[in-house]
């Protein structure tokens, strides 16, 4: 193995296809030098490579016949059951998607993000005014349309808020009240991501709750303190679902 | 050597670029399933499914410069395949039928040692046959096979030194191991 004219096995292929360093080819041509049966051997190898060339090389000559590059240059071809199935499936696909864009929020961003951009967005003043208490069925039928689901707008005058009206968004609706000194309330309500989620913290210096069950997010905010948030946002969720 | 998410070199709306490329491989690829194959007729059955297969997959080709690369791997699996088949079928294959074919169409200055060359070929294993063709037929560089099977250099270098062992042994006649050849005559009957 220390021997300076010992060569693998690996060392005398790659020295005869030209695969070794000028410095491991040079040990190989050595060892070859002081060894004639390895040099004969190595020349029999040599003859063997070439008699690939030789004997297989002429193969490619052979005309090739029409029909392959008539097949390769051709269109893909069709396959009608198979686009048919894809077609279906296709159609499936889009059905789904737009029942589940009908009824389900539009997913990505951050509900309370929304709410409250929502909320900057109206100044607080609803689309549709609240002239009387006979349009609350009206409310409570735009609510169910655009949230695609069974709400009722909750009634907060117990706590002397009035509700002023509504803003309805795509698949999303705010409703709007106005507290005993005037103070604004919104309460922001899409359908749920699926997940259950409750919470109450300062946000952009509101009070803000976020209420969410596996059907609808709700989101309060008001410039009101803690327990009043706590009071109201139980009565919104409890009149919402009611 | 494949990139992974990168958007497919020839969508469907856009075959002519990749049918001409694979026009040009056809007589290479040819030639590289007949030595594979060792026998003709099952040589261009070889290539009209690897046709198919290519113009199917193609979307799959990450880089387009490795077409021959790519197209000699699909014929090499499609063969392990039938090889597979034919095993489970009892069948074997006339490995000495290339021969003729060779002998027609190029006649080297030695028949007889052309036919025993082409034999001592056909009885290697597809592994040994696949990596001497790389080498010795397509010139491919150690690196190129190594990237092309998918394999460590170090696995080329040494499976490439036992089957340029093994065919020599079998030039020489040498070693029990040698699988007797079907009489041809029968296989010709």
């Amino acid at each position: 193995m220390n021997s300076p004219h010992f060569i693998s096995d690996e060392d005398l292929h790659a020295y005869i296809d030209g695969a070794l360093s000028e410095a491991r080819a040079q040990l190989v041509k050595t060892a070859l030098a002081g060894n004639p049966a390895l040099a004969e051997r190595a020349a029999l190898f040599q003859a063997d490579k070439a008699l690939f060339k030789t004997v297989y090389g002429p193969l490619d000559q052979r005309p090739l016949p029409p029909e392959w590059i008539a097949r390769a240059e051709a269109r893909p071809r069709i396959n009608w059951r198979l686009a048919g199935a894809i077609a279906a499936m296709l159609l499936v696909a889009a059905i789904g998607s737009l029942t589940w864009r009908h009824y389900a929020p539009a997913a990505g961003r951050d509900v309370v993000e929304t709410a409250l951009d929502a909320r900057e967005g109206s100044g607080g003043e609803p689309r549709m005014a609240a002239d009387d208490g006979a349009k609350t069925g009206g409310y409570d039928s735009a609510l169910r349309r655009t949230v695609a689901a069974n709400l009722h707008v909750p009634d907060l005058s117990r706590m002397g808020y009035r509700l002023t009206g509504l803003t309805l968004y795509d698949r999303a609706a705010e409703i709007v009240y106005r507290g005993p000194q005037d103070q604004l309330f919104t309460l922001y309500v899409r359908r749920s991501d699926g997940s259950a989620r409750f919470d109450q913290f300062e946000r952009r210096g509101l009070r803000v709750c976020i209420w969410q069950d596996d059907q609808i997010s709700t989101v309060m905010a008001g410039n009101i303190s803690a327990a009043v948030m706590q009071r109201l946002a139980t009565l919104s969720y409890t009149g919402l679902t009611s | 050597m494949h990139s992974g998410e990168a958007a497919p070199p020839f969508p469907i709306a856009m075959t002519r670029p990749f049918a001409d490329a694979l026009v040009a491989q056809l007589a290479g690829l040819r030639r590289y399933a007949m030595a594979l194959a060792g026998n003709a007729a099952l040589a261009d059955d070889l290539v009209q499914d690897c046709i198919e297969r290519a113009l199917g997959q193609q979307a799959q080709l990450r880089e387009p410069e490795r077409l021959a690369g790519w197209l000699r791997r699909i014929l090499y699996h499609l063969y392990i395949d039938e090889i597979r088949r034919n095993r489970r079928r009892g069948r074997e294959q006339d490995i000495t039928e290339l021969a003729d074919h060779v002998e027609l169409s190029a006649p080297a200055p030695d028949n007889s040692a052309t036919r025993e060359f082409i034999e001592a070929v056909n009885r290697l294993s597809a592994e040994h046959r696949q990596i001497l063709l790389l080498v010795s037929l397509e010139e491919l560089s150690y690196r190129e096979i190594s990237e092309e099977l998918d394999i460590p250099m170090g696995t080329v270098m040494s499976r490439l030194a036992r089957a340029r062992e093994r065919l020599r042994a079998l030039m020489e006649k040498d070693g029990a191991e040698i699988i007797s050849l079907p009489d041809r005559k029968k296989m010709h009957e």
